[in-house]
């Protein structure tokens, strides 16, 4: 069963979609490793003709996760918990850097860049899994094109 | 524990103001200021200080000799404090391929000493670059330095823990262990490189 579960994730080459909800480029920043917690991010599009409402995330590679924003201040930053996260009919919603961020607490086993993980994405009664890659530094797609430095 | 944000009296809104002025059409060939924060218009002595680290107390002396480039953090900080010092990495990465002039000092300074001791936070800080300096904070002295360099920080309850506010500015100090600038976020790597190459290429 589980093999099964990580094959599903494998074809949908980390693109899951249930019901018109898309979640895409999910990555975890991999961490220090003396840091207990680590950002999740990704893109998740409502293609559905309802409002959608992401209510949690879990993972069995983490202790819990949570979902946060980071909300800049006059050059003061802190974080806010989000209970929830609503996704209105035809419109996505992106966690990214220096946003709304997944906090990942207490990695079950430390992930490494080049390592990945399950999450589910939980829509009231919907739950779509995906796999994350682990990555190190930015996001993935920002790293390509910095090569050359 | 201090469960409320601290506020610290931002004296550089007035710096901003006199930085206006003292751009006259009587200054014959200004120093060169930052473009990605604010310069001040006289750089600003740092009080004595002494916090922890790894190899013993970290001073005003070792703020001198070279510039640095400050940031305040803590390590249980996913989003912010990595975004900020993979930034610097690169700026440093960047700044040591365009100039020839020695490259600025990185120190990332936690304001959470409850949970960041020097060891902690020496391994944070290497993670990001093998020659950034963790310095632990610790009450008196962290107030103290903070409150010069304009950087608030506090603790908000959040669950059974808690989970800590504070200013996402670099600093930037010159050779003499002074303030010279503040870079505010949004931090971008090429930008504040580009002001590095213009001071400290122009400033010995």
């Amino acid at each position: 069963m589980k093999a099964l579960v990580f094959l599903a994730a494998a074809l949908a080459n980390s693109t899951a979609a249930t019901d018109g909800i898309v979640i895409r480029d999910a990555w975890i920043r991999e961490a220090p490793p003396v840091a207990s917690v680590q950002a999740g991010y990704f893109i998740a599009c409502n293609n559905g003709e309802t409002n959608v409402a992401l209510t949690a995330v879990e993972s069995s590679a983490f202790d819990r996760i949570e979902m946060h924003e980071t909300i800049e201040t006059d050059s003061t930053s802190r974080m806010e918990k989000l209970d929830t996260v609503a996704i209105g009919a035809g419109e996505c919603v992106e966690f990214k850097q220096g946003g709304k961020h997944l906090m990942l607490f207490d990695a079950v086993k430390r992930l490494a860049a080049g390592d990945s993980a399950i999450l589910v994405f939980v829509f009231g009664e919907q739950r779509i899994e995906i796999e994350a890659a682990v990555h190190r530094g930015d996001a993935p797609s920002e790293n390509h094109s910095h090569h050359g430095h | 524990m201090k469960k409320q944000l601290l506020t610290v009296i931002v004296l550089f809104a007035a710096a901003a103001g006199g930085f206006v002025v003292s751009q006259g059409v009587f200054a014959p060939e200004p120093p060169p200021t930052a473009t990605a924060g604010t310069t001040l218009p006289q750089p600003r002595p740092l009080p004595e200080f002494s916090l922890p680290t790894v190899n013993g107390e970290f001073t005003r002396e070792d703020l001198t000799g070279t510039w640095s480039l400050v940031f305040f953090g803590f390590t249980n900080c996913p989003d912010v404090c990595p975004n900020t010092l993979f930034m610097l990495d690169k700026v440093v990465e960047r700044f040591d391929a365009q100039s020839d002039k020695a490259n600025p000092q990185v120190v990332f300074i936690s304001v959470d000493p409850q949970r960041d001791d020097p060891a902690t936070t020496a391994q944070y800080a290497h993670y990001f670059n093998e020659d950034f300096v963790g310095v632990s904070g610790q009450a008196a002295s962290l107030d103290r330095i903070s409150e010069a360099m304009s950087v608030a920080y506090g603790y908000e309850e959040e669950g059974d823990s808690y989970t800590v506010v504070h200013s996402s500015t670099v600093i930037l100090i010159d050779p003499q262990g002074r303030m010279h600038t503040i870079f505010t976020p949004p931090l971008h790597a090429d930008k504040i490189t580009a002001d590095l190459i213009n001071i400290i290429g122009v400033e010995e």
